[in-house]
């Protein structure tokens, strides 16, 4: 047989991708719903770490319910065509508000979770849900010291929209609304930068009188 | 261990290593020498997948046709990668959650498939084996050599452990942390490794 | 800021255009098709004659990458699967191009032939048609960002060929000739493209 004949090489191709395709895709489809169900519990971790709550255990229920008894979520414009959660945190003082954001970083998606005053006048946790940066560089935006750096930080609303908070060196180096950009990732820093700024605009484009929160569906089944 | 066994292994870690010797799988895989413990899970992955894809190239060179062997290769790596890739991510998120970044980084490594090209499509299965083994080894043992001095130099730790006293004399060198400063590492690394064994020839 | 899908003005593209190949240079600034870069970038000739190809495939199968992943791959919700399939549309339109140009043109074929395999595999390709479809682009846009990640590609090539024919390797040390001198090369380089990122704001 002929091993460089079109025919072969077509029928070689498309037997290898269907064979490989069918694996990847048997894995996928197999572990969707661990994958959901993972996904759902990184996701109330992550919110319930930026906002504080007290959580009894470490089951998926135990995440849940700790949000379902302190939170309460509005559905607003995301501001590109969809929609998205806000959660308010009504008990405590003074009321605070949780919301996503994304954005590009270095490599792809950068997901994360950021809880705020409600009247938007200061940050008071950041949490990252998901993102692809490198490790080492890029990936050390998780890492506490860098996380830690937002708390309390007050957005400059009178700065121009994409400078409102910064991240790396600034002039006058003291201003409350910047943090340190992380060492040698100045693309992620930049990028994080970028977005969240652009985040804290839409958000203070919403009309927050007129939003409704009710209390969380059960999102546990 | 058999005399082949053992001359696969010399060659994949000192004579033919694929980094300094062969110029292989430098790409974005350097990128995370800067800290110990990430090289060492990207060594793994490595070591991991060049074995699983010699081994199916091996059983496959008799088919697979001369033109786009390559891209044959590619679509093995990818598959193999993406399927750990959604195991580990069902299995255990948490653990997915530093690994995951590897994930590129891992199927864009073109060791893995310079291995399948140059030996797995003429040999048998059990070399080939040997073989992936041997170099993602020899890949380990460059790149932990390099993290070894760059995350000393940059955070002033090992293994996120700090070094002893070293408020006194430590002092960060940006460079180190970033991409260049593996460049660098690197390119000295490969003059005192063929120096040592005699500099022939080779092409990339 | 997402361009409004809909028109698509001159300024943007050139700006999709000059970040893809300078601020986020797929070579020296991400570090992607270093392995041909290494192999190949010994003469000027040889080098421009590489990153055209690779201009060209990068260009195209971006765009082709682009409309398989809107058009084929959302609908049918199999996104998971992207990465083969693109690997497999390089792969396919890398085959296509050559058994073309082998019936049009000889001197372009044996020009053009010895660079071919090198493309299928080289990661910077398939990089760029991942970054593309991360990003809200459209058609054109995705074009414009494919022509600009291969032409980045194209000028690091070409300036680490320019910069090796230049150094003349006999007062080198023996073991530092060949990839130890270019990787040294490369990292001075990286780091000078290190100053462009945040020059463009996208």
């Amino acid at each position: 047989m002929n091993r460089n004949a079109p025919g072969y090489v077509l029928g070689f191709m498309a037997l290898l991708c269907a064979v490989f395709g069918a694996g990847v895709a048997t894995v996928h489809y197999a572990t969707r719903d661990m994958l959901a169900a993972n996904e759902r519990l990184n996701h109330n971790r992550v919110v319930c770490s930026a906002f504080g709550l007290p959580v009894e255990g470490r089951a998926p229920a135990d995440y849940a319910r700790a949000m379902e008894q302190a939170l309460v979520v509005a559905t607003v414009p995301d501001g590109r065509g969809g929609a998205r959660s806000v959660y308010r945190r009504a008990d405590a003082d003074p009321p605070v508000v949780g919301f996503t954001f994304w954005g590009m970083g270095f490599w792809d998606r950068i997901e994360g979770f950021a809880v705020m005053t409600a009247d938007l006048e200061t940050l008071v946790r950041l949490r990252f849900l998901d993102h692809k940066e490198t490790p080492g560089l890029g990936a050390r935006i998780e890492e506490a010291a860098f996380l830690d750096q937002f708390e309390g930080l007050r957005p400059d609303w009178t700065a121009a929209p994409d400078r409102r908070v910064m991240i790396g060196p600034a002039a006058p180096t003291q201003a409350g609304n910047r943090v340190d950009a992380v060492t040698g990732a100045t693309q992620t820093s930049s990028a994080l930068m970028r977005f969240l700024n652009e985040e804290l605009e839409r958000l203070r484009a919403l009309d927050w009188t007129s939003l409704e929160f009710e209390p969380l569906p059960g999102s546990e089944p | 261990m058999s005399v082949r066994a053992r001359d696969i292994f010399k060659a994949g870690l000192i004579g033919d290593n694929p980094v300094y010797r062969q110029v292989l799988g430098i790409c974005s895989a350097l990128a995370v020498t800067n800290l110990l413990a990430n090289t060492l899970f990207m060594c793994f992955g490595v070591v991991f997948t060049a074995t699983l894809t010699n081994v199916t190239v091996s059983l496959l060179r008799r088919h697979i046709p001369k033109r786009v062997r390559m891209i044959a290769q590619v679509l093995i790596i990818a598959s193999y990668v993406m399927m750990v890739d959604t195991l580990i991510r069902a299995l255990n998120p948490d653990i997915h959650r530093f690994i995951g970044p590897y994930v590129g980084l891992i199927i864009t490594n073109c060791i893995i498939m310079g291995r399948a090209e140059a030996f797995a499509a003429q040999n048998p299965p059990w070399p080939s084996l040997l073989d992936g083994l041997a170099c993602g080894l020899g890949y380990s043992l460059v790149l932990i050599a390099i993290a070894l001095v760059r995350e000393p130099m940059g955070f002033g730790t090992l293994l996120g452990i700090p070094l002893p006293a070293r408020e006194l004399w430590w002092h960060s060198w940006t460079i180190m942390l970033m991409p260049p400063g593996a460049f660098f590492m690197l390119a000295i690394l490969t003059w005192i490794a063929r120096s040592r064994t005699g500099a022939k020839e080779t092409s990339a | 800021m997402t361009p409004d899908p809909h028109s698509v003005p001159f300024l943007s593209l050139l700006l999709v255009f000059v970040s893809a190949a300078f601020t986020d240079n797929i070579l020296l600034v991400r570090f992607l098709g270093l392995c041909p870069c290494l192999g190949v970038s010994k003469k000027v000739d040889a080098s421009v004659g590489l990153g055209l190809a690779v201009t060209f495939v990068t260009a195209c199968t971006a765009v082709l990458n682009y409309w398989v992943y809107r058009y084929l791959l959302i609908p049918l919700d199999i996104v998971y699967l992207r990465l083969i399939v693109f690997i497999v549309v390089i792969a396919a339109f890398v085959q296509l191009v050559e058994m073309v140009v082998e019936r049009l043109s000889e001197r372009l074929y044996q020009a053009l032939g010895i660079f071919l395999p090198l493309i299928t595999v080289n990661c910077a390709i398939l990089g760029t048609a991942l970054f593309m479809i991360a990003r809200p682009y459209n058609a054109t846009q995705a074009f414009v960002f494919g022509l600009g990640s291969g032409f980045g590609w194209l000028v690091a090539i070409t300036l680490i060929g320019g910069i090796r024919e230049k150094i003349d390797e006999k007062h080198v040390p023996p073991g530092l000739r060949g990839p130890g001198l270019t990787l040294i090369v490369i990292g001075i380089m990286s780091l000078a493209f290190v100053v462009f990122s945040g020059m463009i704001k996208l």
